[in-house]
């Protein structure tokens, strides 16, 4: 196998999970639509492997590629997010009875914010990118990420206590 | 609420299933494969004395191996692909293994997913997928599930019963959720067989999961079991002393599309299914609750947003299988009679299932561009998510 083959399973492996789980917080806990999606992403990907700048990151270059293949999702499937069923789901996936009423009440309460905040909530907590990968992905500047982030934390921990 | 940095920090993560792991794998696998070949064929000291023998392995390697791979994990290679008998053969090797208990009702109900999964893929072909290929992949499922069902009985303790207990409701409910699916994709304007078998199929995944928590409730060893099911939502287990313990069935409405059969429907079902209608005053009683029935869900569809023209098409269905039935029952052809019935209960209960309600506005499902979003009004969905494969 050829050394660039290699890499590309390499990476492959080690962003799998984190493309699955980038689908499956957004398209309602589908496992069938995130598996879908998944799939199609790394194919899509290696296709154009050959254009791929190896100094660049690699992670930065499949979350632009899942972004743009989650959008045209959202297009052509034309879906709603169904703000119970998501939160009720999200919860069957957590072990400790004590934390799935806190997960439940915070899920339901990021899926109630405007689009960009809940939109940097998730690439910062349930992606886990750091605020330059989030500004990269976002074509955004990595300050007004920082701000951003605060502000929807802050309206969000208001929310939590109403 | 304390620690959300925390909680946020720590939300739940997803591993990519297995057999999606493979199946990406291999494609990957193929598609570099394909690029190689592609390279060879066209390199200036490529010898063709090395091509009989490099092709006669690859040959060896893509029919031993990746083909079958390919094969077993692609959900739409489906009857009449030259690959099917590849995947089936795979499927009853899996089958055929040895393997405990739950592991063998474990991989009955991931056949009667597969089998579902290539119904879907058929369903949104647009009508391009005969509605017999559907059929008997939904129908093939349904079989699967039962055999699972069956195998399910074998259970020793009741520990072993929890567990395949706990197998099943978990795949049922996914299953509940792609025969919606599929029959979304279908509509309800689709061939009359098709449309009942998937009604039916739904019906009987929602039924049979309660029914299964029911048998599991393992009656001791001086106890009788007694399938009976009252108004009242009542099940009754009754010992050698005549000592009967009720517990109670969950009560749901009758036309909510995510819920099983309310107490009357699951007294009209023991009619129907179980204990079938043999006579002329049971035939009357039946008919006069689908009729009140189908009256309900007229009232209940006037007052949300689906297609008038499909909901048309969905009464106009219902009322002639109504009229079928009396015509049934004025001849006495009570199994023709148990038949139609069924079937025009499955469908009152799963209505909502084929029909795409009207769009709204607000849509804000895509996050990143409110242009989208309006843009995205009065675009149809044509295309059904296994469809990009």
């Amino acid at each position: 196998m050829e050394a660039k083959d290699r890499d590309y399973i390499a990476n492959y492996d080690k962003y799998k999970d984190k493309i699955y789980t980038y689908f499956w917080y957004r398209v309602n806990f589908n496992n069938d639509i995130a598996e879908d999606l998944t799939a199609e992403v790394f194919l899509k990907a290696y296709k154009n492997f050959e254009d791929f700048d190896p100094s660049r990151s690699f992670q930065a270059w499949i979350y632009a590629i899942a972004h743009n293949h989650l959008v045209n999702h959202y297009r052509t499937a034309n879906r709603e997010i169904d703000l119970e069923r998501a939160a009720v789901i999200a919860v069957d996936e957590t072990k400790d009875l004590d934390a799935k009423f806190e997960i439940e009440r915070i899920m339901t309460t990021i899926k109630c914010l405007d689009s960009y905040c809940r939109e940097v909530l998730e690439l910062r907590f349930i992606d886990q990118l750091s605020n330059s990968e989030i500004a990269d992905l976002l074509g955004k500047d990595e300050g007004a990420i920082r701000t951003q982030i605060s502000r929807a934390m802050q309206i969000l921990k208001d929310k939590l206590k109403e | 609420m304390d620690n959300i940095d925390f909680k946020l920090n720590n939300l739940p993560r997803k591993k990519l299933p297995r057999r999606v792991d493979w199946a990406i794998k291999s494609k990957l696998y193929f598609l570099m494969l394909q690029k190689k070949l592609a390279l060879f064929s066209r390199q200036e000291n490529f010898s063709p004395a090395l091509l009989r023998p490099m092709m006669a392995a690859i040959i060896i390697l893509l029919s031993v191996i990746i083909v079958p791979a390919y094969a077993y994990a692609n959900d739409n290679i489906t009857r009449g692909n030259w690959l099917y008998p590849v995947k089936r053969a795979v499927e009853n090797i899996e089958m055929n293994l040895p393997a405990s208990l739950p592991r063998q009702v474990a991989t009955y109900e991931k056949m009667a997913a597969r089998r579902l999964s290539e119904a879907e893929f058929l369903a949104a072909q647009n009508g391009l997928a005969q509605p017999d290929e559907i059929e008997t992949a939904i129908n093939d499922a349904v079989g699967l599930k039962a055999k699972a069902a069956a195998k399910s009985k074998e259970a020793e303790n009741q520990k072993a019963s929890d567990r395949v207990a706990d197998i099943i409701n978990e795949s049922t409910e996914r299953q509940a959720e792609k025969l919606a699916k599929i029959a979304l994709h279908v509509g309800i304007n689709s061939n009359e067989e098709l449309v009942d078998t998937i009604a039916i199929a739904l019906d009987d995944v929602k039924t049979k999961k309660q029914d299964f928590k029911f048998v599991n409730n393992f009656p001791k060893a001086d106890e009788v079991l007694i399938a009976t099911t009252s108004d009242s939502g009542l099940e009754f287990i009754e010992d050698t002393t005549g000592k009967q313990t009720a517990t109670s069935v969950q009560s749901r409405p009758v036309h909510d599309p995510v819920s099983s059969s309310s107490n009357r429907n699951e007294k009209f079902r023991k009619a129907t299914s179980t204990a079938k209608i043999i006579t002329r005053d049971e035939a009357e009683e039946a008919i006069s609750g689908v009729k009140r029935s189908i009256d309900s869900l007229k009232d209940s569809l006037s007052v949300e947003s689906f297609p008038e023209q499909d909901v048309r098409k969905l009464i106009d269905r219902l009322n002639n299988k109504l009229d079928r039935s009396y015509q049934a029952m004025e001849l006495n052809d009570f199994d023709k009679l148990n038949g139609l019935l069924n079937s025009t209960w499955a469908l009152t209960n799963n209505a909502k299932h084929f029909m795409k309600k009207n769009e709204t506005n607000g849509d804000t499902a895509n996050p990143f561009n409110q242009e989208q979003d309006n843009n995205r009004e009065g675009e149809k969905n044509n295309s059904g998510r296994s469809n990009r494969k």
